[in-house]
């Protein structure tokens, strides 16, 4: 037997049950209701349209993205080879245009001065600074070229990215003609300002490599696959489940938790029980507290509608709040309304005794709204057995104490002659 | 209605098809899976899956199946509600490779003697439980077996609340003197 159970409580059985039982329970007895059935039936063929539809919108979509892949038409191809040359062109051009003031004849009449070439450093750095010194002109003019040739790489790069019909050696190439522009202007000093802007422009290995980890054509097919676009999109909306029960409890306690999907950290709870097989079918008697806090009224005693559970309350003005209601244990688990309980460290969920029958209890600090105007309050719920009836206490405003001692001091009492 | 029935009937029309299955291996699909689900799912979450079971049969039944019918839909359904479980109960599968030097002794809890009792016993208990006839024996599985109240009870069967917990409670008494008398507690008490 298992050890959680009831001794009389022979339907243990039922649960765990095996192939051969659940055909004998499907074959000889209702699983649900007509209107249960005809919900489910109704839900299965919406699913089944949905999923459909959605391999039949995965089958179309598919096909047009692919057609409009329009980065792989030759057509495409052409118009930004063509656009990258008349960029590199009339960069090309420009770039001429700009030299063309720094003849040796116009700009630089000293270039070939003693002075100039010897003071020309090992280092390269050093080569710039004595430049600059010694040749202010020389040095606006290397300062504009590296500008030039750093807009040329970057178009080169640019074009090389976006196409992978431009030479992939154009940045080099661009370096290339923007040091012999300036070999032809100024035969030394300039010939070191040179290399040092080859030097600073990246590699030549760099531009292939930056064109390489970016293809175009590689990564489009990749951004065609939509099948993996509705898996990232679609948001998670189902939160997480717990189910705990006590060793020795009849109670076992179901959790989600909505806070990573509404930012409100609490919990929804509902408290359980398998029920006993001989528990009481009827309210003979019910449970009434001989001790309640100081000042407290009792306020009535109502039965529900359809006999399942009775009801009756304490309350101390508007200040505090007491409502014990009395279950039949085959009913409390589908009755039982679910706890909204905020999911901080004040809330607490622990098993335990009422006059050593099993129990639980829930306790949190309630804050009000701001509109009441008062102290966060504490809450205490106690579930406990007794008499064959599930209990339940709910307790607002009162300490954890003060409401053990009311569920304690609970005792059968007649029922009222109903009118 | 046969399988090979229902099979000439989808090939017919898939919406009476579907009903069909749905009306023949409802209440088998909903039995698994409120058994697999019935200790960490609200009804609500049972229902979902059961409508998933479904959508997942009908999606892939058109196609010529072959073997048993019953077989197949039985065996979607334990997966569609073991992997809802596992959902709901927030576990998913640890993987432990086989490689592993510290991999501790791998331990079956099945104990074949106790299922064989247990087995017997559950046997005995559906017979006798079938016995009690109608409507104390659906009363009798509804309450104890997919834990319906008696309001639900009573609307399934269409009777007032109140007669159903009379009923039950006269079934419940009758059943355990029955069961008495066949030594069930005896048994009961040993396996135990």
């Amino acid at each position: 037997m298992k050890q959680n159970q009831n001794p009389d409580d022979i339907f243990y059985l039922l649960e765990h049950a095996d192939d051969e039982t659940i055909r004998h329970l499907s074959e000889n007895y209702l699983s649900a209701d007509a209107d249960e059935m005809e919900r489910i039936f109704q839900r299965s063929e919406q699913k089944y349209e949905m999923r459909c539809q959605k391999d039949s919108d995965m089958d179309e979509v598919s096909v047009p993205v692919q057609e409009k892949n329009i980065r792989n038409s030759g057509l495409y191809r052409s118009i930004f080879t063509m656009a990258a040359c008349l960029i590199l062109t009339v960069g090309a051009v420009t770039g001429i245009m700009k030299l063309k003031p720094l003849t040796p004849e116009e700009e630089l009449p000293s270039a070939d001065t003693p002075d100039t070439t010897e003071s020309v450093p090992e280092t390269e750095s050093e080569t710039i600074q004595t430049t600059e010194i010694r040749q202010p002109e020389i040095s606006a003019e290397t300062t504009y070229v590296t500008d030039m040739t750093e807009t040329l790489t970057t178009t080169a790069i640019t074009t090389t990215v976006m196409t992978e019909t431009t030479p992939k050696s154009t940045a080099v190439t661009s370096h290339t003609k923007t040091a012999g522009i300036t070999e032809t202007s100024a035969p030394e000093t300039v010939q070191t300002v040179t290399e040092t802007i080859i030097q600073s422009v990246p590699e030549e290995t760099n531009v292939p490599e930056i064109a390489e980890t970016i293809p175009v054509t590689e990564t489009v097919p990749e951004i065609t696959e939509t099948e993996t676009i509705p898996e990232t999109t679609e948001p998670k909306t189902e939160p997480e489940t717990e189910t705990a029960q006590a060793p020795d409890s009849v109670f076992y306690l179901e959790s989600k938790d909505y806070g990573a999907e509404s930012g409100f950290e609490y919990i929804i709870t509902s408290v359980k029980v398998y029920p006993d097989a001989d528990a009481p079918d009827s309210f003979d008697v019910y449970y009434m507290p001989t001790w309640i806090p100081e000042g407290d009224e009792f306020t009535g005693l109502g039965k529900a509608e359809d006999g399942s559970s009775i009801s009756y309350s304490y309350a101390k003005g508007h200040a505090r709040n007491i409502i014990i209601h009395q279950y039949l244990q085959s009913d409390f688990t589908g009755l039982a309304p679910d706890l909204n309980v905020p999911d901080t460290e004040y809330s607490d969920f622990t098993y335990t005794t009422i006059n050593q029958n099993p129990a639980c209890y829930y306790t949190w600090i309630t804050t009000p709204l701001p509109v009441y105007n008062t102290d966060p309050y504490q809450s205490n719920i106690i579930y406990w057995k007794q008499g064959g009836y599930i209990l339940w206490l709910e307790a607002y405003n009162l300490s954890l104490e003060e409401s053990f001692q009311i569920a304690e001091s609970c005792v059968p009492t007649a029922l009222p002659e109903e009118n | 209605m046969t399988e090979q029935e229902l099979r000439s009937l989808l090939q017919k029309s898939k919406k009476e098809g579907h009903r069909a299955v749905f009306q023949q291996y409802g209440n088998y699909v909903y039995a698994i899976v409120y058994s697999k689900l019935r200790s960490c799912a609200t009804h609500e979450d049972i229902e979902e899956c059961v409508s998933d079971v479904f959508a997942e049969i009908f999606m892939h039944l058109d196609t010529d199946h072959e073997g048993s019918l019953q077989g197949y839909i039985g065996l979607v359904a334990k997966r569609t509600a073991i992997n809802a479980y596992h959902r709901l109960s927030g576990k998913s599968c640890m993987m432990i490779s086989l490689d592993d030097e510290n991999l501790p002794p791998i331990r079956t809890e099945e104990d074949v003697a106790q299922d064989y009792e247990n087995k017997t016993m559950r046997a005995l208990l559906l017979d006798k439980i079938k016995a009690l006839g109608e409507p104390d024996s659906s009363i009798i599985i509804q309450k104890y077996f997919y834990r319906r109240n008696s309001g639900q009870i009573a609307k399934m069967l269409s009777l007032s609340p109140a007669t159903v917990r009379k009923r039950c409670e006269r079934a419940i008494k009758k059943l355990k003197s029955t069961l008495s008398e066949e030594d069930f507690y005896e048994t009961e008490s040993k396996s135990g």
